[in-house]
């Protein structure tokens, strides 16, 4: 199936047409409501992550391809942040009392939580691309 | 068991025009009513209705403050509507837990902050990250209410 693609500048207010371009690209994929929530959940978590600790405020654009490869969803997020990889984050304490937890930690390790894979890369601009997949479960019919 | 339903709140509106499918809201917005009910001790009802996300998260906080303000201390979350809720969530939470527990609570779990009816996948985004062991989580207003 043929990526859909976003391009939209890093700002937080954007996560709802982010969200909105995720939902209607998978429109009549038929997936399991649980895939359909880490999908929207890894996408928002990744972007989010973006816009707050990769562009810190500066002006920048994220750019989107969403689509599916055999049984597998592929979601690619391009951005020309300085390079950071965040799989290379070690996972929160969730041993930790709350009052001591770092919360803005929280996303990435959903995000990988959500997906089944996770990989990071330069693009040769020097820019980072993410890309996230998910094994599709069959919506039962 | 009395209840009082306080004004709504303006509810801030982004572009998706609202929609639903199978019966859900399926916009990004998000609604959220203030309820107060009686039980031992008066407990103020935030009900939030639709999508949590980091574009929006930060009207949970705003909304909890301003019930503090006004003399809240017992507080539940009534997930029941929400249809979809990020790391961004659990910021609100973590800050209206901090607000009503302080910032060194005596024992981690929450007196004054409960949980009603999140969604399966919201419950288990609770779990992933160990704050089902924070808040009580209640399937019947009535008794979260009887639990303060």
């Amino acid at each position: 199936v043929n990526p859909g693609s976003l391009e939209v500048a890093a700002e937080l207010g954007n996560l709802a047409e982010i969200h909105r371009f995720v939902r209607e690209s998978i429109a009549g994929w038929d997936l399991a409501p649980s895939v359909v929530y880490d999908l929207q959940l890894a996408v928002e978590e990744a972007t989010a992550n973006i816009i707050l600790h990769g562009y810190r405020g500066r002006p920048g654009t994220i750019e989107i391809d969403l689509s599916r490869q055999g049984d597998e969803l592929v979601v690619r997020l391009r951005d020309d942040a300085p390079p950071f990889d965040p799989t290379g984050l070690p996972p929160p304490d969730l041993a930790l009392p709350v009052e001591q937890r770092p919360v803005g930690g929280i996303g990435v390790y959903l995000m990988c939580q959500a997906m089944d894979e996770v990989t990071h890369r330069l693009t040769p601009r020097g820019g980072n691309e993410l890309t996230l997949i998910k094994k599709i479960i069959p919506e039962p019919s | 068991m009395a209840r009082n339903v306080a004004t709504p709140e303006p509810v801030q509106r982004d572009q998706d025009s609202p929609s639903t499918r199978g019966g859900k809201r399926m916009s990004t917005d998000l609604q959220i009513d203030v309820s107060t009910e009686q039980g031992t001790v008066p407990v103020t009802v935030m009900h939030l209705i639709g999508h949590i996300g980091g574009h929006n998260y930060q009207q949970i906080q705003a909304r909890a403050e301003k019930a503090y303000e006004d003399g809240a201390r017992d507080l539940i979350l009534d997930l029941t509507q929400v249809t979809f809720m990020s790391s961004a969530g659990v910021r609100a939470m973590h800050a209206i837990y901090t607000m009503l527990e302080g910032s060194t609570p005596a024992q981690p779990k929450s007196n004054h902050l409960k949980l009603l009816n999140p969604p399966d996948d919201i419950r288990r985004l609770i779990k992933t990250i160990g704050f089902s062991d924070l808040f009580d989580i209640y399937t019947d207003l009535e008794e979260a209410v009887a639990s303060f």
